[in-house]
């Protein structure tokens, strides 16, 4: 995860108390968006920024998991995300993203 | 019709110049201050290919012309094996079809020839050798290398590098040093100079070869914009340019000035659209656009290419050079139109979600040209080489972006989902383009394009051009431009006209995503017959048919019309509106209205033409002129391919055979029988709808509306149909003539046939028809649009009536004589002479005089 964000969301935490920061993952990549998963619950795996070391346990979803999916106007979605659907490898975001969760939870 | 630019010619080079990317590629230099002597670091410096490697390698052929991207061959193409390829100027260039390959000697020479400051420094023995390199006929045999006179001793190199200088090498030894330019202004630092010059370097060998491989004078080049991403300038000008000019000046382009253009990666899309726009409008006839490459993105992602076993192929720097000039009709084989009216822009306030920026770039392009998906024959999205983006972690670029405008294809309802990979396939590429930002935005593919054109494998296509300007920290913004090219040989052919299916098709999309549009549509109160109230209803029935139209009312029950009248021209004018719905209408010479109203025998659609108006003075080209736009109408409502019946009246028989011949000259249409299966309509096939476009002239398609509508009430009010319809012809904006006696069923009819034209862009389709037409051999008594030239043009908005219809062209010329602007039209009462309210008592007293008027 971008070093930048890591710093962010970081201080945001701290601001506002992890319990009222949820992190909405929009990526393309399944492997960087578990990264990112993992960053914001159990720390960066790379040891490079400022959550290394630190368990945030932030409540981390994808866009396109099912749980966010459900929670959202569905023509709203469609306006914004319905192209995407198509376009990105939707079922192996969900695969990674649910397991890194499952596994830092 | 619009004269449209084209591109004659382009010019894709590499340099090559793994030393380069070794020492100064902003990855490698990086790590230098972070980890020096890292493993990877370490692994590098024996990770480049040599020359050769790189000559041959898949990509960089495709990228010079020689193998066309839709056969390159399955990946991974890094150790392909050598292709047959071949070298010349003692082995230091290979020549393709549109582009070279150089090796670092000519760019260490290119860099020596773009430094006017004398802050590049070559060692004395390479400089020679480089002198004499740059001097074989294939490189710049004519170059003035005086400067090259000039090397040094490798003592002082030593010495300026020890003082802060860039060394410069060249198989592995230090050739020479680039010096700061300023001992303190970072912006002037040996870094920055070093970037700035190689990048001027590259666009200059990109314009001199682009100049020599197409015979070009020099000194007949008006106008170069550069659309790199560097930055030149000094502490108190960081960006201040311009590096069009300087390259322009080594280039030989004597007569021409420049600018810069920047948006990231979008640039040279940006610069392509206001090359052709410069160029329409006249303001210079020959403009080159043009980049050389950026050494901070050599080598970027080596890191993850030496994990994964590659060489380093970010190991070249690319350039191009484009030439846009005048004449799109003049065009030949394998030049390229420009449409530089059906461009996609990612506006500011769009938003950056990738739908809205496709929606933008692509699907609003579409709309806008009566074009499907499917219709481009191919799309040229950021072209970067997937070899190197998929290692990197980036993914394969150009494939996710036409998955991009797949996905939005099955938005539209144009395609299924389940074809989404066959779209692709049909209508695009692998990328083959170094990663050198700007260089891959679908520039690369204009030497393709120009090759697919020519051989007829596609006639038209759309680059796309992206750019990332959140990167610059100014705006959170994305950027995006695209523009709809098309094949030379398939306009003047006339066959770049799009296929009436899609037509339909598009028609269907538009009006569905109408909610979003917003249509704008003015309706003149005063003057109504029918109570004020009638109006009003008859608006809110069409906005809540149709969501996303908007009705503006200009006057009330007890304003003056005249002033209302004025108000919705102004509007109109300002662009405020769409079109508008009104009782009359001064439709200047050339235009026939259409009607619609739904035929009384079998329901369905109907449109007249004409019913006001007059399309040209002689009345059978009269109503060969109607014809084609009572098609333009019926296609733009959604028909495919609309049934024509010319109605039995004089000159029709005339008229049914020129159409005929249009026929067989190639101008498709589907000619009617009447009910008793002859080939002209009477009467009662009006009231039978036996054909979707019933051809007559003005004053008889008048009559049989007026008849339809007002059948039911007994002739009181106009209860049905859809009003006289809009006109078509001449340059005025979308008006759909009404009767004053109209219930709110007519308004509303009228509103949303209006909106629906809108939509539709039933001009541009009028348009296209008549180009088909005049392919095939239509003439015209009238140039399209017949206005008045001669005194300026003003605002006509004083009728003169009564002079008769075989005298207007006469009158017109005789008040033009007398430098009085004014228009011949169609008024309520015939036809007209339009002038200036100032000119009236003139212009009557001319035309009484002359007898055109009692």
């Amino acid at each position: 995860m971008d070093l930048e964000n890591q710093k962010r969301v970081k201080e945001l935490a701290e601001k506002h108390g992890k319990e009222n920061i949820f992190v909405l993952i929009g990526g393309a990549d399944p492997e960087a968006c578990g990264l990112a998963v993992e960053t914001v619950m159990a720390g960066d795996p790379a040891f490079a920024g400022s959550l290394t070391g630190v368990q945030l346990g932030l409540s981390a979803y994808h866009i396109v998991e099912p749980e966010i999916k459900a929670e959202i106007d569905p023509s709203v979605y469609e306006e914004n995300i319905g192209m995407m659907e198509m376009v990105l490898d939707i079922d192996s975001i969900i695969e990674e993203v649910s397991t890194i969760r499952k596994d830092c939870s | 019709m619009a004269d449209f630019s084209r591109i004659t010619a382009s010019e894709f080079d590499l340099l090559h110049c793994p030393e380069m990317s070794l020492h100064y590629g902003s990855t490698p230099e990086g790590e230098k201050h972070a980890n020096p002597g890292s493993d990877y670091l370490k692994a590098l410096e024996n990770s480049f290919r040599s020359f050769e490697d790189a000559v041959s390698y898949p990509a960089n052929q495709a990228f010079v012309g020689n193998i066309d991207p839709l056969n390159l061959p399955e990946r991974p193409w890094h150790n392909a094996g050598a292709s047959a390829v071949s070298f010349s100027a003692g082995g230091h260039l290979s020549d393709g079809s549109f582009g070279n390959i150089t090796d670092e000697a000519v760019l260490l020479g290119l860099l020596k020839m773009s430094d006017s400051f004398d802050l590049v420094l070559l060692e004395k023995d390479f400089s020679e050798e480089i002198k004499k390199i740059l001097l074989q006929p294939e490189i710049l045999p004519e170059a003035d290398l005086l400067k090259f006179d000039k090397g040094v001793l490798i003592d002082r190199i030593n010495e300026e590098i020890e003082a802060g200088a860039l060394p410069l090498y060249y198989g592995k030894k230090i050739a020479g040093c680039v010096k700061a330019a300023h001992p303190d202004d970072k912006n002037l630092s040996a870094h920055v100079i070093l970037e700035n010059l190689a990048s001027k370097a590259g666009a200059v060998w990109a314009v001199v070869s682009l100049l020599k491989r197409n015979k070009i004078d020099p000194s007949t080049i008006d106008y170069i914009i550069e659309t790199s991403e560097e930055a030149c300038g000094d502490a108190n000008q960081r960006g201040g340019g311009n590096f069009a000019k300087a390259i322009g000046e080594l280039a030989g382009l004597l007569n021409a000035t420049g600018s810069d253009t920047r948006s990231f990666c979008a640039a040279p899309v940006h610069g392509l659209l206001q090359a052709a726009s410069l160029v329409k409008a006249g303001t210079f006839k020959k403009v080159i656009v043009a980049a050389g490459g950026t050494t901070a993105k050599l080598a970027m992602n080596s890191k993850k290419h030496i994990e994964k076993g590659f060489p380093v192929l970010e190991d070249t720097m690319g350039a191009f050079a484009v030439l846009v000039e005048a004449g799109g009709s003049l065009s030949s084989a394998g030049d390229i139109i420009i449409r530089n009216d059906i461009a996609g822009i990612h506006r500011i306030g769009s938003g950056s979600s990738p739908q809205n920026v496709i929606q933008n770039l692509v699907a609003d392009p579409l709309e806008k040209a009566g074009l499907t998906f499917a219709d481009i024959g191919y799309y040229a999205p950021e072209l970067h080489n997937p070899e190197v983006t998929e290692a990197g972690g980036a993914g394969n670029v150009t494939l996710a972006n036409l998955k991009m405008v797949a996905a939005m294809a099955v938005m539209k309802k144009q395609i299924e989902k389940t074809d989404m990979n066959a779209f692709i396939q049909k209508h695009g590429s692998s990328g083959w383009a170094p990663t050198q930002g700007h260089i891959p935005s679908g520039i690369p593919a204009l030497g393709w394009i120009s090759r697919w054109f020519k051989d007829g494998r596609i006639k038209n296509a759309m680059v796309i051009g992206k750019g990332s300007l959140f990167l610059g920290r100014m705006t959170g913004l994305f950027d995006g431009v695209s523009i709809l090219l098309e094949s030379g040989q398939a306009k003047v052919s006339g066959t770049s006209f799009p296929a009436e299916a899609s037509v339909k098709t598009q028609v269907k999309t538009q009006v569905k995503s109408l909610r979003k549009t917003e249509v704008r549509l003015g309706l003149t109160i005063p003057g109504s017959e029918s109570p004020a109230s009638e109006l009003y209803r008859g608006a809110a029935e069409a906005e809540e048919l149709i969501g996303g139209l908007e009705v503006v009312f200009f006057g009330d029950e007890s304003s003056n019309p005249d002033d209302a009248h004025q108000e919705m021209e102004s509007a109109l004018r300002c662009k405020d509106l769409d079109g508008a719905v009104t009782f009359h209408y001064p439709f200047p010479l050339g235009t026939a209205t259409i009607g619609h109203t739904l035929a009384p025998g079998n329901g369905h659609n109907l449109f007249i033409a004409s019913t006001t108006g007059i399309s040209d003075t002689d009345r059978v080209n009269a109503l060969v002129k109607n014809t084609i736009a009572g098609i333009a109408a019926a296609k733009a409502w959604g028909i495919e391919n609309p049934s024509v019946g010319i109605l039995n009246l004089d000159g029709a028989r005339t008229a049914i055979s020129r159409l005929k011949a249009l026929r067989d000259a190639g101008y498709k249409f589907k000619l009617a029988a009447s009910v008793r299966g002859e080939e002209l309509l009477r009467g009662n096939d009006i009231l039978a709808g036996t054909a979707d476009v019933i051809v007559c002239d003005t004053l008889s398609g008048n009559a049989f509306i007026k008849l339809v509508a007002g059948f039911s009430s007994g002739g009181i009010t106009e209860v049905s149909g859809s009003g006289y319809g809009p006109g078509l012809g001449g340059e005025h904006p979308l008006v759909n003539i009404i009767s004053r006696a109209s219930s709110s069923a007519v308004v509303s009819n009228a509103l949303v046939y209006s909106a629906r034209m809108v939509v539709a862009g039933v001009a541009d389709i009028y348009r296209k028809e008549l180009i088909a037409a005049k392919a095939a051999g239509l003439i015209t008594g009238l140039k399209d649009g017949s206005t008045s030239a001669g005194p300026d043009r003003k605002t006509v908005n004083k009728e003169i009536e009564g002079i008769d219809v075989l005298k207007l062209d006469e009158a017109v010329s005789l008040l033009k004589e007398a430098d009085l602007y004014c228009e011949a039209g169609m008024g309520c009462t015939g036809p007209v002479v339009m002038v200036a309210a100032e000119d009236s008592g003139k212009a009557e007293s001319i035309l009484v005089k002359n007898g055109f008027i009692g």
